[in-house]
């Protein structure tokens, strides 16, 4: 973004942020602040702010293109070295983004490019290229009505399956902000979160996304066939995988059962015993199905085959990162120009950010779009766009530049 | 609740605020150790501390419970005179194995108690012998363990308490001893005048641990080329199963994949190597190795077992004559590896 257009952008983010008051977080004084700003390379990081004024005096002054705070408590926050900074404990904070989760519509609008042989593709990007093995892409990626709301899903699981039954997290101690892109930001902050070690972190998010989970130690294991297996009503991974097999065994097809069996007998018997079989695990206390052939070893398989369906996609690099600086609720995106909302639990299921974490009004601007695929704002639909000129909402048209794929033809004012 | 420990807990248990605070109350002065009437303290200082390097474990001996007691300061004195932090942690080690064991064989009460009153952890009885408790201690220790059943993913978590056998519990307790028997080596300060008797008996120790040392501490890391001909036959061996397909025992696969990362194996290299068992799951192994590669939990990485452990375990098929020289298998490997180095270089 250069010339006008970023004189354009400029000028409008300078008056979102003096019109609003941005609150400054919690403990504000403890953190450690960083900013990106127009026409200027790299972060500037390491700031302190004693309080809200000082903050929105600096964002007044400077109108950065994108703010962060820092989730962890320092004595002396804008202290140069991460190491003298004094680290006196961090908010536990997850991030869920639509790139994390895999959606069908990223077939749709998102792209990759592989910066060693140029390969490419559509959706997400390969874990290694097709073509040489490199792991370096460049990667195209859209706001989606579609992607958003599976990142919102994976939000509301977070805490309804994880946070609040399994951690004993309460409401009152989380709170939600979209991250203004494309997907949210979840901080956990009391006595416990706070304290928490690296490990510790690291353990948790292994818990949540699933990782080294053996169902085997949960009771799906040949040692514990004199058991119970376990019941539909446990809590946690225990109680995930019974639930899970129950509800796949109670609508998988013959072929799917094959599938990840990789044994049509046992498939065929499955099928044919199905009610038997989700009778046996709705027993009180449960029974392991008593179906000649199919042993535990068989119910192991499915289980591994159901924790993924059950884990949730939070990018594990953010929970165990103590020292990491996050968006500052409030602020605009600066790839975006959406908001970075902050939000209750209860907001959350009606929030709809391609519309609520719109700041600006909706007057046309004439923009030439380079290409974009569709997109819907405030449930009215644009595009998809190739190289065209188009007059089109504020926000859109914010967006596009930000993004680089149009360019400014007429200013509104 | 409030649990009445006797003076032989406080001898079993030392590290517990209790037998601190009879210690301080006794008045006993290290300096005093070197008189006459303290002879017998001092000498089961010193045959704990030998126990450690010798054997890697200290047994409890109740025959006198003061003295008892009153011997682990004076062993942690010992210690701080030899100033050598390897031997801390090996010390650190006996006497966890020691706590662990007394504990496993106390009331639900008594290890609870513990728990609570020298380390803050919140803990919950349940059931005979079973445990909550809260995920949050939990996490304080559990990550250093490598086996998988201890992965918080792997608990039973409900309502932020996490299920606990009293053996489990018993085995926190001892590794939050350990951890903080090891902390104590990072202030080491002596420049205490020693009488020559003490002196002697303190050269002695540092003698025998000396002997020991090599066994102990793979401090040494190597860095060079992957140079799989030099891989030790038992290695060698293992490998080849592997590639083959066949299943292989938890000391097989251990003793590969800590070799491995010794010799500077990616993660990612060992992870596909097991991707021909039967079993695989990538998930699980690549955590596994991870964690044997210090990425995870302790952040230590692991040796592999030395040659007598892998004859123990049916691993070892020496093979040449460098076999009987080692008693260790990367120590097989670097030896190798410098051999071949030397004949190209002729």
């Amino acid at each position: 973004m250069e010339g006008k257009d970023l004189n354009f952008i400029r000028s409008l983010f300078r008056r979102y942020y003096q019109s609003n008051f941005i609150p400054a977080p919690r403990d504000a004084a403890h953190r450690e602040f960083g900013f990106i700003l127009f026409n200027m390379e790299g972060m500037i990081r390491h700031l302190s702010f004693r309080d809200s004024e000082t903050l929105n005096k600096y964002l007044r002054r400077e109108v950065p293109l994108h703010a962060f705070y820092s989730s962890a408590y320092y004595e002396t926050p804008d202290a140069e070295d991460m190491d003298s900074k004094g680290w006196i404990g961090a908010e536990l904070v997850f991030d869920i983004d639509a790139d994390h989760i895999p959606t069908a519509c990223k077939d749709e609008h998102d792209s990759w490019k592989c910066l060693n042989c140029g390969e490419s593709g559509k959706g997400s990007p390969p874990e290694t290229c097709p073509k040489c093995s490199s792991k370096r892409f460049k990667v195209e990626a859209w706001l989606c009505d579609q992607c958003l709301e599976a990142a919102k899903k994976e939000t509301i699981k977070l805490v309804e399956d994880f946070l609040i039954p399994d951690f004993g997290f309460s409401l009152s101690d989380i709170s939600f902000n979209f991250s203004g892109h494309r997907g949210y930001h979840i901080h956990v902050e009391n006595d416990v979160a706070r304290e928490l070690s690296l490990d510790a972190r690291r353990e948790i998010t292994d818990y949540i996304r699933g990782i080294g989970l053996s169902p085997k130690l949960h009771g799906f294991s040949r040692e514990f066939s004199s058991f119970s297996p376990p019941d539909l009503g446990d809590h946690g991974w225990k109680g995930r995988l019974i639930r899970g097999i129950y509800n796949f065994v109670n609508k998988a097809s013959f072929e799917e059962l094959t599938a990840i069996l990789k044994n049509k007998r046992i498939a065929k018997l499955i099928v044919q015993n199905r009610e038997i079989i989700l009778k046996s695990f709705e027993s009180s206390p449960p029974r392991w199905p008593p179906i000649r052939g199919v042993s535990i070893k068989h119910w192991k398989i499915l289980a591994e085959h159901v924790a993924n369906d059950y884990a949730c996609n939070i990018d594990e690099r953010v929970t165990s990162d103590i020292k990491r600086l996050m968006r500052l609720p409030s602020s605009l995106h600066g790839k975006t120009g959406f908001k970075v909302k902050s939000l209750s639990f209860n907001e959350l299921d009606d929030f709809n950010p391609l519309k609520d974490a719109v700041v600006f009004n909706y007057e046309p601007v004439k923009i030439h779009v380079f290409r974009a695929p569709r997109i819907v704002l405030n449930d009215t639909a644009y595009g998809p766009f190739n190289d065209e000129e188009v007059s089109l909402p504020l926000p859109i048209a914010i967006y596009m530049i930000s993004k680089g794929a149009a360019t400014l033809l007429r200013s509104v004012n | 609740m409030s649990v009445e420990l006797t003076r032989e807990d406080l001898a079993k248990y030392p590290f517990c605020r209790e037998a601190v605070k009879y210690v301080k109350d006794v008045g006993l002065d290290l300096q005093d150790l070197f008189k006459p009437g303290y002879r017998v303290i001092l000498e089961r200082a010193v045959k704990r501390v030998r126990a450690a390097i010798e054997l890697g474990k200290i047994n409890t001996d109740l025959s006198d419970v003061d003295v008892e007691l009153l011997s682990y300061p004076a062993s942690l004195f010992i210690l701080s005179i030899i100033a050598e932090p390897p031997l801390y942690r090996r010390y650190a080690v006996a006497e966890a194995k020691r706590i662990y064991e007394e504990l496993k064989l106390e009331d639900d009460l008594k290890v609870k108690y513990l728990a609570e009153s020298n380390f803050k952890w919140n803990v919950k009885i349940i059931g005979l012998g079973l445990f909550e408790l809260h995920f949050q201690d939990y996490l304080k220790i559990a990550p250093s363990f490598r086996a998988l059943n201890w992965k918080l993913v792997n608990r039973d978590l409900s309502g932020g308490w996490v299920k606990v056998s009293r053996g489990e519990l018993s085995r926190l307790i001892s590794e939050m001893v350990k951890l903080s028997i090891i902390g104590k080596s990072e202030s080491i300060v002596s420049n205490l005048e020693l009488p020559e008797s003490f002196r002697k008996t303190v050269d002695e120790l540092k003698r025998l641990y000396e002997g020991y040392r090599r066994v102990f501490s793979f401090e040494e890391e190597y860095k060079g080329p992957v140079v799989e001909e030099a891989f030790p036959p038992c290695i060698r061996r293992i490998l080849s199963s592997l590639l083959k397909g066949e299943s292989l025992p938890h000391m097989a696969r251990f003793a590969l994949t800590s070799f491995l990362v010794n010799v500077g194996k990616s993660v990612d290299d060992i992870v596909s190597l097991f991707n021909l068992t039967a079993d695989f799951s990538e998930n699980i192994t690549r955590y596994q190795v991870e964690h044997i590669a210090g990425f995870r939990g302790s952040r230590k990485k692991y040796t592999p077992p030395s040659c007598s452990t892998l004859r123990t375990f049916g691993l070892c098929f020496p093979e040449d004559d460098l076999c009987r020289r080692v008693k260790h298998p990367l120590m097989y490997y670097k030896l190798k590896v410098k051999g071949r180095g030397r004949k190209s270089g002729r």
